[in-house]
């Protein structure tokens, strides 16, 4: 703390020096450029706020994508989603949703400034994305093992880790050749749409990463604690994105014994 | 976990960051009161100094105890975020519920609603948005007309692109006889099956335009016409 301490004191010095312009607090953890405290909470999260906007229209481009080509290839669509686990992907929701919670937990309890509360909703928050990403590795894998891949890859089986093509299996390929025409376009943004997603969570597991370490440091109090607002928002980004994921990939024209297949 | 508990540990945690803070303020204003003279100082400084010494203020609600200078945001309580996440579970439930009793179009649409509910009670709630500065707010509903700008010109550009001329395969004006800017091949070609052979749908580019003309119902009829304009070949 006395190392802290002593760079606030160099803070405000240089103030003084610079015609004395900053009064008051000048805490370590507010920037020189901002008058006060609530004056730089605030541009962050409008700052924030503008690149979650940002970030909606990034993935609306997919989602415009997937509009018309449901609208072509509707049938096709159907049962490519009837190819997805929906229990794993309903599964998938809960836990992400659950994130959501701790993570706007995590903010709360550092608005009140305990920090071990904090570290506590941030690990949890931390182990959900990783529970997602599990289940979503399952699912691929599964995805792999019946050649149900996007694009020009469909049709064959292929090894997840090596991506090479796994020895012919006549069950799969009798059960491809059921699938519609067209049935790739739904894998191709399948996998586009949740890979995108699952990038999110990575960068997003990375970043809780960095704020506890900072939570732990001693670096949050009830009178800042931005940064982990801020990773919150980005994290119900994340689930909103899944919030229209989750139906329009696997629940479209769900027929529960199985008419198609 | 219970209010009581909650009270405990936020008292305890306070205590803890506020004695670093006045240890630290300490410091800063022994240094500060040599360079310069006391009646400098904003009042708001002052009070905050106050308050940093007073180790029983505001344990019973969360305005933060500081000057109009601090930052003022809502903090919720557990019940009013449990109650959010029970609602989006119940939702979840709700839209795979629903996605099993056949709609026909209306699927799609119930869908989207649910999901959209959903998000509005993440924005809401969870993102703070309720509390929070209104411009927050107008960012997020600004990206969201741009998204409906977005799907509404794509739409409506490949969803009319066909019914400008049903009879000759949207190649030309109905009145005019001109071609029909953004005139297109329809990639809904039938395939001989699935699979890897779909890398061949690359298209024998010369022919298919005469091909499409010679069948003029082949496209319109895939896009939803009426099953009995004509057969297909």
């Amino acid at each position: 703390m006395t190392e802290a301490a002593a760079h606030a004191d160099d803070h405000d010095h240089a103030h003084d020096e610079h015609g004395g312009e900053h009064h008051g607090d000048h805490p370590k953890w507010l920037q020189h450029h901002w008058d006060t405290p609530a004056q730089q909470f605030d541009a962050a999260k409008i700052g924030m706020w503008a690149f979650l906007g940002q970030e909606l229209l990034f993935f609306s481009g997919l989602f415009v994508a997937y509009a018309i080509y449901r609208t072509w290839f509707g049938e096709a669509f159907a049962a490519g989603s009837h190819q997805l686990d929906r229990t794993m992907g309903a599964a998938n929701t809960c836990v992400l949703l659950f994130s959501s919670l701790t993570a706007a937990l995590s903010v709360r309890a550092s608005q009140l400034g305990k920090k071990s509360e904090t570290t506590i909703w941030i690990l949890l928050t931390i182990a959900c994305a990783f529970i997602f990403l599990i289940v979503k590795y399952f699912e691929y894998h599964a995805k792999f093992d019946h050649g149900l891949l996007p694009g020009s890859f469909f049709g064959t089986p292929r090894d997840m880790l090596s991506f090479s093509p796994l020895p012919p299996d006549p069950k799969v390929a009798e059960h491809l050749q059921e699938l519609p025409d067209h049935t790739h376009v739904f894998f191709s943004l399948y996998f586009v749409m949740t890979g995108l997603h699952a990038i999110h969570v990575i960068i997003g597991i990375g970043v809780w990463v960095w704020i506890l370490k900072r939570n732990l440091r001693g670096d949050f109090s009830k009178r800042y604690f931005t940064p982990v607002d801020i990773t919150a928002l980005y994290w119900h980004l994340v689930d909103l994105v899944w919030i229209y994921l989750f139906p329009l990939l696997y629940l479209i024209d769900y027929v529960p014994h199985g008419g198609h297949h | 976990m219970s209010e009581k508990d909650d009270e405990k540990e936020k008292s305890s945690a306070e205590e803890e960051s506020e004695e670093e803070e006045s240890e630290k303020d300490d410091s800063e204003s022994e240094e500060e009161s040599e360079k310069e003279p006391e009646s400098e100082k904003p009042k708001a400084k002052a009070a905050a100094k106050k308050d940093d010494h007073d180790h029983d203020h505001d344990h019973d609600h969360g305005d933060l105890p500081y000057g109009a200078d601090e930052v003022h945001a809502h903090i919720g309580s557990y019940k009013a975020y449990g109650a959010v996440f029970m609602a989006l579970i119940f939702f979840t439930v709700l839209t795979v519920g629903v996605a099993s009793i056949h709609l026909g179009k209306a699927n799609l649409a119930v869908a989207v609603i649910i999901a959209s509910v959903k998000a509005a009670l993440v924005c809401t709630f969870f993102m703070h948005l309720k509390d929070d500065n209104k411009f927050n707010s107008l960012i997020l509903i600004a990206a969201v007309t741009f998204i409906g700008v977005f799907f509404a010109l794509t739409i409506n550009d490949v969803a009319y692109r066909e019914k400008l001329d049903p009879q000759s395969g949207n190649r030309m004006f109905l009145q005019s006889g001109d071609k029909a800017p953004g005139s297109w091949e329809n990639p809904i070609k039938k395939e001989e099956g699935p699979g890897a052979e779909n890398k061949g749908e690359t298209k024998p580019a010369p022919t298919t335009t005469a091909t499409a003309s010679a069948q003029p119902t082949r496209d319109s009829e895939k896009l939803g016409a009426p099953a009995g304009s004509a057969p297909p070949k």
